[in-house]
C-alpha cells in the first residue's frame, strides 16, 4: 500500500473514531461525516451524487429491518410473546435444561429477525429477564444471559447485518448462508446460557415459576381457539419465509419486508388490541439508529472506491502474512467492536474477508460476522450490555465480566474456523 | 404489481420516518432520520 493511500485511510479512521468517541456522535453521522473527509482529503471535493449512490447500498436490508421491528412490536403489543414465553415455561419447566434453551431462543428471536440486539434485549429480554430472576438468578448474571443471547441473536439468520455490510463491500450476495449461521449462533448461545445459568438455577423456585405460568395460562384470555388464532402472525410469516424456499416452483416469494408487512396485519386482527401506528413508531424509533449505520457505512464503502482505496486495502490485506492476519483478525475485529459491530464490519471486515479470498467465503464471512459480534461486550459503547444494565437497573461492567470468558470462546472459535474454512465447507456442503 | 407494494412499503417506511424526524427533540437523531429519508424518498418517488 503507498503511503498517500495508509495516510488517507488514516485520517479517515482517526476521523471516524474521533466523532463517535470524542464528540459523541452516532455511529451514522460518523460514518458520513467520515467519507466526506476522505473525499475531501482524495482531491474528489463533495461528491454528492456518489455520496446519495451509496446510501442505497443497503436500502433492501433497511426496509427488512424496518418492517421486521414493526413485526416485533406488534406481536409484544397483542400479546403474543408474553403468551409464547409463558407456554414455553408451562411446557419445558420440568427440564432446566430444555427450558433454557426454549428461553436462549426466545430472546434470540427478535434479533434473528431484526439483525439487532437492541430488539433482542427490550422484547423478549424484557419479558423473560423477570422469569429468570423469579428462578432464582442474580440480577448480573440474567443481565449476561440475556446480553449473550442477544448477540448471538443480532448475527443468527435469516438476517445477519454485518455479513450483509461484508458481502455489499466484496459484491457478494446473501445466499447459502443458513445452516453455518444457525450452527454458528444457536449452538455457541445455547452453551453460554448453559455455562451462566446452569448452576444458579433454583429447583424449587423454577417449579413455582412453572406453577404461576400454568396459573396464568389457565387465567389467561386466550384459549381454546383464541390461542390457536393468535399464534396465526408467527405461523404466516414462518410459513411466507419457508415456503419460496421448499416450494420455489410455485410458491411465490413476497420478500421479507412484505412477509414482516402481512404478518404485523395480521397481529392487529389477532390477540389483545394494537394501536399499528403506535406500534410502528415505536418499532421505528428504536431501529433507526441501525438504519441510519447502514446509510452510513453505505457512503463510506462508495468513497473506498471513488477514491482507489478499497483496490489498495485488497493489495494490501494479501500482502499480510496469514499468521499475523489470523491473530490481528482475532484482536482487531472485537476491539472495533468496542466503537461499532457494523462499523467494524464495514471498516475492517471487508478487507479481512478480500484477504482471505482463497477459502470459502461463506464460511469466512460467517466466521468474521461471529468475531466481529463479540465487540458488542467492548467498552466504551459495550452497546448490548448497557442496553441489558439499563433494563435490569444494573451496572454494565459486571454483566461485561460475567459474557468474557464466553466471548473469548467465540473469538477463538471464530478463528479456528477461519483457518479451517474450506474443511467446514465441505463438511457443511457450502 | 410487486412494484407497487414495494413502492407503498417504502412510503409508509417514509411517512414513519418523518414522524420521527419532527417528534424528536434531540438534533443529532433529527440528522441520523433525515440522512435515513434521502434514499427512501428518492426510491419511493423511483428516482434512483
Amino acid at each position: 500500500m503507498s503511503t498517500p493511500d495508509t495516510l488517507l485511510l488514516l485520517l479517515t479512521g482517526a476521523c471516524f473514531v474521533a466523532l463517535v468517541v470524542a464528540a459523541r456522535l452516532p455511529v451514522s453521522l460518523s460514518l458520513a461525516a467520515a467519507s466526506v473527509v476522505l473525499a475531501l482529503a482524495a482531491g474528489k471535493g463533495f461528491p454528492l451524487a456518489h455520496l446519495v449512490e451509496g446510501m442505497f447500498s443497503y436500502l433492501d436490508v433497511s426496509l427488512v429491518i424496518l418492517t421486521a421491528m414493526v413485526f416485533m412490536k406488534v406481536i409484544e403489543a397483542n400479546g403474543l410473546l408474553t403468551e409464547l414465553t409463558q407456554s414455553l415455561i408451562a411446557l419445558l419447566g420440568r427440564s432446566r435444561l430444555l427450558l433454557l434453551v426454549a428461553l436462549t431462543i426466545v430472546i434470540m428471536f427478535p434479533g434473528m429477525i431484526t439483525g439487532s440486539c437492541t430488539a433482542s434485549v427490550l422484547g423478549t429480554g424484557a419479558i423473560v429477564a423477570p422469569v429468570l430472576m423469579r428462578m432464582g438468578l442474580p440480577r448480573v448474571t440474567t443481565g449476561a444471559v440475556i446480553s449473550s443471547a442477544a448477540v448471538y441473536g443480532m448475527i443468527a439468520p435469516p438476517v445477519n447485518v454485518p455479513v450483509m455490510i461484508i458481502g455489499g463491500g466484496i459484491d457478494m450476495p446473501y445466499v447459502g448462508f443458513g445452516l453455518i449461521l444457525t450452527v454458528l449462533t444457536v449452538v455457541p448461545a445455547i452453551l453460554t446460557t448453559l455455562w451462566l445459568a446452569w448452576r444458579e438455577i433454583d429447583r424449587d423456585k423454577l417449579r413455582e415459576v412453572m406453577a404461576a405460568s400454568r396459573a396464568d395460562l389457565r387465567g389467561s384470555a386466550f384459549c381454546g381457539g383464541r390461542r390457536l388464532l393468535l399464534y396465526l402472525p408467527l405461523a404466516a410469516v414462518i410459513v411466507l419465509m419457508m415456503g419460496p424456499k421448499s416450494f420455489p416452483q410455485w410458491f411465490p416469494d413476497p420478500r421479507l419486508p412484505l412477509t414482516f408487512l402481512i404478518g404485523s396485519l395480521l397481529g392487529t386482527c389477532t390477540g389483545r388490541r394494537v394501536q399499528l401506528l403506535s406500534a410502528a413508531r415505536g418499532g421505528v424509533s428504536e431501529i433507526l439508529p441501525v438504519v441510519g449505520i447502514l446509510v452510513g457505512v453505505g457512503m463510506l464503502i462508495e468513497m473506498l472506491t471513488l477514491t482507489g482505496l478499497r483496490g489498495a486495502i485488497v493489495v494490501g490485506s494479501l500482502a499480510i502474512p496469514s499468521v499475523f492476519l489470523f491473530a490481528s483478525i482475532a484482536v482487531i475485529l472485537p476491539l472495533f467492536g468496542g466503537i461499532s459491530v457494523y462499523g467494524g464490519a464495514s471498516v475492517l471486515g471487508v478487507p479481512f474477508a478480500l484477504a482471505l479470498l482463497g477459502r470459502n467465503q461463506v464460511i469466512v464471512l460467517s466466521a468474521l460476522s461471529l468475531i466481529g459480534a463479540m465487540g458488542s461486550y467492548i467498552p466504551p459503547v459495550a452497546f448490548t450490555p448497557v442496553v441489558t444494565a439499563g433494563l435490569l437497573g444494573e451496572q454494565y461492567l459486571p454483566i461485561v465480566r460475567r459474557c468474557l470468558g464466553p466471548a473469548v470462546a467465540a473469538v477463538i472459535l471464530g478463528t479456528i474456523i477461519l483457518i479451517y474454512a474450506n474443511p467446514v465447507a465441505r463438511l457443511f456442503g457450502v | 404489481m410487486i412494484t407497487v407494494v414495494y413502492r407503498g412499503i417504502v412510503a409508509v417506511a417514509v411517512i414513519l420516518v418523518v414522524a420521527e424526524l419532527f417528534s424528536q427533540r434531540s438534533l443529532k437523531v433529527k440528522i441520523n432520520a433525515g440522512l435515513v429519508l434521502i434514499p427512501l424518498i428518492l426510491r419511493a418517488l423511483m428516482v434512483a
